[in-house]
């Protein structure tokens, strides 16, 4: 039983990730799609965020919705996947959330 | 699987409606079934046959009615949400006095208990907000 | 019989996603299913008593929490952090909710069959 967490907007806008971040379990797996994939970048602000993932969470960022916004040099741990991966990934899970 | 989705941002200003297009083309292409698209909010603007887009940008609108059109989509428009903001069938638009219908091909206005009919029935189910 | 939960995040007023959230709410209750309804960030403010919305051309949609017993809804949720950040009690509450624990949240999102977050 997991979870997978879809996370749509900036963290710097919205506490959207911070929420989805704090709710995840262990098995479970965050996915970063349209403003949500600014949390990708490596920047001081976001390894503090991130810390508050319990360990072991995987995490993804769409790579259509990475490569519109020209963002380069993604922090190491976060994959980056298309659509046909986040696909696989909905059905890795048993559920979803979508946290706006 | 069975898989059925939700769209809850608008069209015309955020992106939900592009994902999720590209999501279910991505599920179909895995050979996966789409039970139903729910399209709820803003995301009812999915459904209007009136939208205009410039000539340089793609009509999302047209996309999706030619997307469910093709595969022969259970795509449902809520009638609550649609009502509100101006997407009217025809029948909608004869009983509330209306001067015309717009609802897009392909789309049909119904009710929420079509999207918990679509979540007791699928496998997976997933949503697209702002 | 499925189990549908639903994260209320959002303020009451300023956007219809509270409403949209209650009313899904209430669709799936009459569909006689297991019904979770979570009240958590900005949500909380949902279940605040007192609001007097007519000043701002808006209805009071919160006035039907009171009506989600007699729909069967009885599993509602607030999350104690999201009550705590914003110095409310039970006491600024409309109606009787149980203070769930973030363990308790994620437990729960885990146990369901589909979670909306609205």
């Amino acid at each position: 039983m997991s979870t997978l967490h879809i996370v749509s907007t900036s963290p710097f806008d919205s506490n959207a990730l911070l929420s989805a971040l704090k709710t995840a379990s262990q098995d479970d797996a965050i996915l970063l799609i349209q403003n949500g994939v600014y949390a990708a970048i490596e920047a001081p602000h976001m390894s503090v965020m991130m810390a508050l993932a319990p360990s072991g969470l995987r995490m993804y960022a769409l790579a259509e919705d990475v490569d519109a916004r020209a963002l380069h040099g993604l922090t190491q741990h976060i994959t980056k996947i298309g659509y046909s991966d986040f696909v696989t990934l909905v059905c890795e899970h048993h559920n979803s959330v979508s946290w706006n | 699987m069975i898989i059925s989705v939700m769209v809850t941002g608008s069209p015309v200003s955020q992106q939900a409606a592009q994902s999720a297009l590209s999501f279910c083309e991505a599920a179909l292409c895995a050979g996966h079934q789409i039970y139903r698209v729910f399209f709820y909010e803003d995301a009812v603007y999915v459904g209007s046959a009136l939208s205009v887009s410039p000539q340089d940008e793609r009509n999302l609108n047209a996309a999706w009615s030619e997307f469910v059109q093709r595969h022969q989509l259970d795509a449902v428009i809520c009638v609550a949400s649609a009502l509100k903001r101006g997407i009217l069938n025809n029948s909608e638009a004869t009983r509330y006095q209306k001067p015309a219908a717009n609802l897009e091909a392909g789309f049909e206005l119904s009710g929420l208990g079509q999207w918990v009919d679509a979540c007791l029935n699928s496998d997976r189910v997933v949503s697209f907000g702002a | 019989m499925k189990t549908l939960t639903f994260l209320a995040r959002q303020a009451p007023f300023g956007s219809s996603s509270a409403k949209a959230c209650l009313d899904m709410v209430l669709a799936s209750a009459v569909f006689e299913q297991q019904v979770n309804y979570v009240f958590m960030d900005d949500g909380v403010w949902q279940l605040v008593r007192g609001h007097a919305p007519e000043g701002i051309g808006a209805k009071n949609v919160m006035a039907a929490l009171q009506a989600l017993e007699l729909y069967g809804v009885e599993h509602i949720y607030a999350l104690e952090e999201s009550l705590t950040e914003r110095q409310l009690t039970q006491a600024h509450l409309q109606i009787p909710v149980r203070l769930c624990s973030r363990a308790e949240l994620s437990a729960l999102v885990q146990s369901s069959d589909v979670v909306t977050a609205l």
